[in-house]
């Protein structure tokens, strides 16, 4: 009986000792953000890994870049489309250098035309996991 | 008597006086002759000095001259590429490459073959019936992929191009899971 409790109280202890040194592992884990796709009325942005890792089945972020052109595609969590294509030069090098854990950020005119392209490359960008 | 003497006292006076006179004048002849030599010894020392130092001065301009010449001449040797070793190609084109740095050549605009022209009219086509009807048929985004991978790049940009003006607008659906190109 005494046995089973001092085995109960190591074990209540233990845990506790665990509980805690995970969540202040958990504490310095650094800086997290989610940045979910989002598409307003001519321009669109989020994380690559965040519209992955979503619950929804929706959220979707393609940069298609070819010889000459690119294609910055977004959809968010309601199925909104939002995109714009760029024969810009510098544009190009941008869509070039979108990785998995990038943000990215496009606007664009009334024809569709990119007018400003921001890519983002940050530890506290969520990364692709599923 | 007292008479008689005079003329000699004055005659003795006069000669006195007159070799006092000589003496006089010899002795300042005398200083102004060594004057005069010494004077001409010191232009002739002025001369010889001023002599050393055109010659040091032509010296000088020749050293600075000299000096200026090799400084113009290393700036050559600088500037100049190492000469091209013609016993070996290898050498040669590594001069090549620092005179010149190899860069990939600038794609020239690629001109839609009669093949390409017909497909690109034909993508346009399946393009305006899919926004006609809001969506893709499967039958018609299959036919649209397989025609936009033989086009040039050109024309696949100005089809993405009237692709995501139909889609922004609302014209056309997007399917993630069958994206049209």
């Amino acid at each position: 009986m005494l046995r089973e409790r001092l085995f109960t109280k190591k074990t209540v202890g233990g845990a506790l000792i665990a509980a805690v040194l995970t969540c202040s592992a958990l504490a310095s884990a650094g800086f997290r953000g989610g940045y979910p796709v989002y598409v307003g009325n001519g321009y669109a942005n989020g994380g690559l890994g965040a519209a992955r890792n979503s619950s929804d089945s929706r959220q979707y972020i393609d940069i298609v870049s070819q010889e000459g052109w690119a294609w910055f595609v977004f959809i968010d969590a309601n199925g909104k489309y939002g995109g714009c294509t760029t024969t810009d030069s510098n544009r190009l090098t941008l869509a070039r250098s979108v990785s998995n854990g990038s943000y990215v950020e496009a606007s664009w005119d009334s024809g569709g035309n990119c007018t400003a392209i921001t890519v983002r490359n940050g530890s506290y960008f969520e990364p692709p996991v599923l | 008597m007292q008479v008689g003497k005079a003329p000699i006292w004055c005659g003795l006076s006069v000669l006195l006086g007159l070799a006092v006179g000589v003496g006089w004048t010899k002795a300042h002849l005398a200083k102004d002759v060594s004057g005069s030599v010494s004077a001409l010894q010191l232009s002739t020392r002025q001369e010889q000095v001023l002599k050393r130092l055109e010659a040091l001065e032509a010296g000088r301009l020749r050293a600075e001259r000299l000096n200026q010449a090799q400084q113009a001449l290393a700036r050559v040797a600088e500037a100049q590429p190492a000469s091209p070793r013609t016993d070996s190609p290898e050498a040669t084109a590594d001069t090549n490459a620092e005179t010149e740095p190899a860069r990939p050549p600038a794609p020239a605009a690629q001109e839609p073959s009669p093949e390409q022209l017909l497909g690109g009219q034909q993508a346009q086509e399946l393009l305006q019936r899919a926004v006609q009807i809001g969506k893709w048929h499967d039958r018609d985004r299959s036919q649209f992929r397989a025609q936009f991978r033989s086009l040039t790049s050109s024309q696949q940009g100005e089809l993405v191009r009237q692709l995501n003006v139909a889609m922004n607008e609302g014209k056309l659906e997007f399917d993630p899971a069958a994206p049209p190109i």
